[in-house]
């Protein structure tokens, strides 16, 4: 079980057993990148460059929910539907943020859809497009889901590397790169909030920091700019990597919610995740709250009295969940 | 080689022949065929127009492919179903006038899963022979020269084409769920 955890390429014949179809008669190479209770992540390639084709190979995600034995089939079937469809949904829903005619998304969010167009949805300005990967396949009968990779490295690494640098920088300018991006995780998590979903399993490890891309979408003819753009990003790497884009990963666990309950829960469980995985850190992350309630206060959508910003309701809510823990006492 | 054979991974056995026609001229004659199941056009004949990006063919063929091996695919063969796959909703005669070939195709892309008895020069020279239109290469650039934007926001539902790539592709995976 151990030695699964660590990252590794392995040849398709000894993952065979675990891959759905079509994969487990595949010749692309499978690399482990994480395994939890519920789903294995490999990296591979998707839709383009295959092993046997001259074109440049594309990276993707491919996460596989497998059979659970243990499990009633027709119960294993349904989870396993249920979960791929729920977070390939989001994610769908995300990539035609500002560019899917309103009412036409896939994730048919039901009532908080309607909740949400009380004001001008403001959140609809396309900024989560690029917050989340996008879906590239899958099979909810198999157990599939394929999505791009996002290139860059996890959140709780960078702040890692970060700490080790951190003896030999200028103190102060490195704090203030640090701030900024706790503050960049802030401001995305208010958006995910604002436009209608918890992701319900907030870590550094399922935040990740995308170098920043000239041209987001670039077609292979201006491949020439991004190279050059990569290589000198590559050099700045040295005196800031904490740049980039904030990407969130894994909406395995996400739902579609517009309580401030579950909002100050997703907050929560940060929280406690950022302490325990960078308890030297830990004293900034009052910086994500700052710029979570900044950013849910301008573009989340207006409380009943209006005296307070949604993000000041979910920040006062978590003040509450702290006192208590993340699950809601049933007792009285 | 005008035709352009394609492995999609994790899909080695099932390759694909790829031929983009601009200006086609025979258009009802090619979906005459099809109407009346001539086995000599087992294709997949796709109308330029309402096409993004090879990642979206490849995208619907891979899934019709996969649905095909699964058992479990909603219309007659696997280049019907690559048709279908494009579409974002379950009707399928609907799918078939809007992403098949139809009597206004201007510009075609014809696709053939592989791995059947004829290699790919005897479809190649098939295709160059019933196929009225100038082979061009199969890239995102000659699509995007070839796409209505106009049909292309309205069978997808999008107000705007732009960068809507990814929504497309998540659209026609989430199909049917």
């Amino acid at each position: 079980m151990a030695d699964l955890h660590r990252s590794s390429t392995a040849t398709p014949t000894e993952l065979h057993h675990q891959l759905p179809p079509p994969f487990d008669h595949s010749q692309e190479p499978f690399e482990l990148i994480a395994q939890g209770a519920e789903s294995l992540l490999f990296r591979t390639t998707f839709l383009t460059g295959s092993v046997s084709d001259g074109r440049p190979a594309v990276a993707a995600a491919l996460k596989v929910r497998p059979k659970k034995a243990w499990r009633h089939p027709t119960l294993d079937k349904r989870l396993t539907r249920a979960r791929i469809l729920a977070e390939a949904r989001v994610l769908v829903k995300f990539s035609g943020e500002g560019i899917a005619t309103a009412g036409s998304s896939s994730g048919r969010s039901g009532k908080s859809g309607r909740r949400d167009k009380v004001k001008a949805p403001k959140e609809n300005d396309g900024r989560l497009r690029d917050a989340v990967p996008n879906v590239l396949g899958l099979d909810w009968e198999g157990g599939w889901l394929a999505t791009e990779w996002i290139e860059g490295p996890m959140v709780k690494k960078a702040i890692y590397d970060y700490a080790k640098m951190a003896s030999t920088m200028s103190e102060e300018g490195g704090v203030q790169n640090l701030k900024g991006l706790l503050r960049r995780i802030g401001a995305v998590v208010g958006r995910l909030h604002a436009a209608g979903v918890v992701h319900g399993d907030l870590t550094t490890s399922n935040l990740m920091l995308r170098p920043h891309r000239h041209h987001p979408k670039a077609v292979g003819s201006r491949a020439s700019d991004d190279d050059d753009g990569s290589v000198s990003k590559v050099q700045e790497a040295g005196t800031d990597n904490l740049q980039g884009e904030i990407v969130l990963i894994d909406f395995g666990l996400s739902s579609q919610s517009i309580s401030d309950e579950d909002r100050a829960v997703d907050l929560y469980v940060l929280e406690r995740a950022f302490g325990s995985t960078h308890p030297r850190e830990e004293h900034l992350f009052p910086e994500v709250i700052a710029a979570y309630q900044e950013s849910m206060n301008d573009i989340g959508p207006v409380v009943k009295g209006a005296k307070l910003g949604a993000g000041d309701v979910v920040v006062r809510k978590l003040e509450d969940v702290r006192m208590r823990g993340r699950k809601k006492s049933m007792i009285g | 080689m005008i035709m352009e054979t394609i492995t999609l991974p994790h899909l080695h056995q099932h390759s694909l022949h790829a031929i983009l026609f601009q200006n086609l001229s025979n258009a009802s004659f090619l979906r005459q065929q099809l109407l009346e199941g001539n086995t000599d056009f087992e294709y997949a004949f796709l109308d330029a127009s309402v096409l993004f990006s090879r990642s979206q063919v490849l995208a619907a063929c891979f899934r019709a492919i996969n649905d095909q091996l699964q058992r479990r695919m909603k219309s007659k063969n696997v280049h019907s179903e690559i048709v279908f796959s494009l579409s974002p909703n379950n009707n399928i005669s609907e799918s078939f006038r809007r992403f098949g070939v139809s009597e206004t195709t201007k510009d075609l892309l014809a696709i053939k899963v592989g791995g059947g008895e004829l290699g790919p020069t005897q479809v190649e020279q098939h295709l160059r022979q019933h196929v009225e239109g100038t082979p061009v290469p199969f890239t995102d650039d000659k699509l995007a020269e070839m796409r209505d934007e106009a049909r292309l926001r309205k069978v997808y539902k999008l107000d705007s084409v732009d960068d809507a790539e990814a929504y497309v592709l998540g659209s026609m995976a989430l199909k049917g769920s």
